[in-house]
């Protein structure tokens, strides 16, 4: 791939604020423009608006108008052209990637599991970023998603003992990633599915497939359904995990809300009081950071995390029919 | 006849203590903690023996508990603090729903079945404020043995309000009550009555339902136990065992795997 060249704009969506941010230190960096794609939010909890709905169209067409404004940009700032051929292949190549990637998620029900979501799950989130809409891209998530076919059909689970299928709620404690996950491997834990797999893939995980006839529209469309989930996936988080630990079969829940990223992490504790108010679900709340080492303390994670693997044992040990 | 072991490394003390095949508390030993976490493990452990007149071959199964767990070398397993205290506190009194265990560091909101398995827990994070530290730092700076804190304290008639949330500065808040003229015994009345505050707030992050029983170091402190009693609106169960209680979980967890048969194939030297 090379390396990273200087770049000569910064596209950014409100998705999440630390993205405006990290656009101002571009524009700063390298004296560049800057464009933030703004995608209107839910207006109301509950309310979510479908293709269809009068609240919808309006939000696409503003929509649509900015892809509209970044496509002049991008032509003065080049000096190219626009090339709406070269659209349609990249977004070819998306839907692939989306396709795949909703697909390997949903597979991950099988018991046991093919992939950890929190280890496994975090690289193949960083292929169906970095690689979004590439040639390569779109032939990674085909290969993953046969190989994921085939450990299904087969029964292959991780290299790791599944005695515990676990849902991991929030960003990964990126400082001591490979030992994080370790202190649940290591116990029997194993997560079939994180929110992050979710909202750090900006929406991807819904699948959502572009209409190549009508490239702009269906790019404004896709977009606005596409990061609006990632958004609301904070709002609606109760009902989805509901969904999830369900769906996944899962044993519990483990909250991990980060000083470094407060957008994900602020209302952890309510969603928490939520869920156990609809599902009796053995739940962890533990707190680190996603990049201050200095705030991740394993000796007080290790602690929690044992004392709940302890009260997962005794669920199984209580559940009707144990032996 | 045998015997199971429970050895409870915290962060601050070190307890043993030995039970035998009829949960009969045989022998105890309390020492402190210190640098040398897998010394004090074993000083607490054979001090224990000579408390029951034990020979170390007789105890047939030993657990590890609290921070040091994993540094009680000749232990057979490890069982976390949070779950021997839930174990110990039903033992001690079966009706036991809601643990409070005060310790050194921590301050820990444990919710639990009737048979003492664990459903929730809750613990301060980060910051010792509202914990024995807490205590410490204000027996320091008043220069009052700890073991006269509760009595003192007793003896307030009309409490400040101490503000802080923080361990460090609780020191120079106490000082800055002093200089402003106001008794010992109300600034330590204060100092409880913070402490109480914060625990009521972590048990009711995981539900306060009767009987409360309160353990770990801080249980012994006569105004700490006065001062979460008004607090909680209930009266909390404290045994005199609640130093000991980790530990006591612990034997309870060993004496299960020798009544269950699993005993290790190995010498216990060996196990890990």
């Amino acid at each position: 791939m090379g390396r990273i060249p200087r770049p000569a704009l910064a596209l950014n969506t409100n998705a999440c604020n630390t993205y405006i941010k990290w656009a101002e230190i571009w524009e700063r960096m390298y004296d560049i423009p800057t464009y933030t794609l703004d995608i209107p939010g839910t207006r109301a909890a509950g309310k979510q608006s479908k293709p269809g709905d009068p609240d919808f169209e309006n939000d696409l067409e503003y929509v649509a108008h900015q892809i509209g404004e970044i496509i002049s940009l991008c032509e003065d700032v080049t000096g190219v052209g626009f090339d709406i051929d070269r659209l349609r292949e990249n977004m070819g190549h998306a839907n692939t990637m989306n396709r795949g990637w909703k697909k390997v998620l949903e597979l991950n029900q099988n018991r046991p599991s093919m992939f950890n979501a929190l280890s496994d799950g975090t690289i193949y989130l960083g292929v169906a970023n970095a690689l979004r809409g590439t040639q390569e891209g779109a032939a990674f998530f085909d290969e993953l998603v046969a190989e994921m076919e085939y450990k299904a059909a087969r029964g292959i689970g991780t290299p790791t003992e599944e005695l515990y299928r676990l849902i991991f709620v929030g960003v990964p404690c990126y400082p001591i990633f490979r030992r994080f996950n370790e202190l649940f491997t290591e116990l029997g834990g194993t997560f079939v599915n994180s929110t992050y797999l979710w909202f750090a893939s900006g929406g991807s995980n819904v699948g959502f497939q572009y209409d190549l006839d009508r490239p702009i529209e269906s790019l404004a469309e896709g977009v606005l359904i596409s990061v609006r989930d990632a958004m609301d996936s904070m709002f609606f988080q109760t009902d989805l995990l509901l969904e999830m630990i369900t769906g996944y079969s899962a044993d519990g829940v483990v909250y991990h809300p980060i000083k470094s990223c407060r957008t994900v992490s602020t209302g952890l504790a309510d969603s928490r009081r939520a869920l156990l108010e609809s599902r009796d679900v053995a739940t962890l709340f533990i707190e680190s950071d996603m990049m201050d080492r200095r705030v991740v303390s394993e000796a007080q994670l290790k602690n929690r995390v044992d004392a709940f693997f302890e009260g997962l044992a005794s669920r199984r040990l209580r559940a009707p029919g144990a032996v | 006849m045998a015997y199971a072991a429970g050895v409870d490394v915290g962060s601050t003390q070190t307890k043993a203590l030995i039970i035998d095949e009829q949960d009969a508390i045989v022998a105890r030993s309390l020492t402190d903690t210190g640098a040398n976490v897998i010394r004090a493990a074993e000083k607490a452990f054979q001090e224990a023996l000579k408390d029951g007149d034990l020979r170390e071959e007789e105890v047939e199964f030993i657990v590890g508990t609290g921070y040091g767990r994993y540094k009680v070398t000749f232990g057979n397993t490890q069982v976390t603090e949070i779950s021997c205290h839930g174990r110990g506190a039903v033992q001690m009194f079966p009706a036991t729903r809601t643990v409070v265990d005060m310790g050194g560091q921590d301050t820990k909101a444990i919710s639990v079945s009737p048979s003492g398995e664990i459903l929730d827990f809750c613990m301060n994070d980060k910051c010792a404020a509202g914990t024995g530290r807490f205590l410490g730092a204000a027996s320091s700076a008043l220069d009052i043995p700890l073991d006269q804190l509760g009595p003192t304290a007793l003896r307030g008639e009309r409490p400040v309000k101490i503000s802080t949330t923080c361990t460090v500065f609780a020191e120079s808040e106490v000082l800055s009550w002093l200089g402003k003229g106001k008794k010992i015994e109300d600034i330590l009345m204060g100092v409880h009555q913070s402490i109480a505050g914060r625990s009521a707030g972590l048990l009711r992050r995981v539900g306060i339902e009767s009987e409360v029983t309160f353990t770990g170091g801080v249980a012994r402190n006569v105004a700490m136990i006065e001062t979460l009693n008004e607090r909680l609106g209930l009266k909390v169960n404290v045994s005199e065992e609640s130093h000991y209680m980790g530990a006591l979980g612990a034997a309870l967890f060993a004496l299960d795997h020798i009544q269950a048969g699993r005993l290790p194939s190995q010498s216990k030297k060996e196990a890990p």
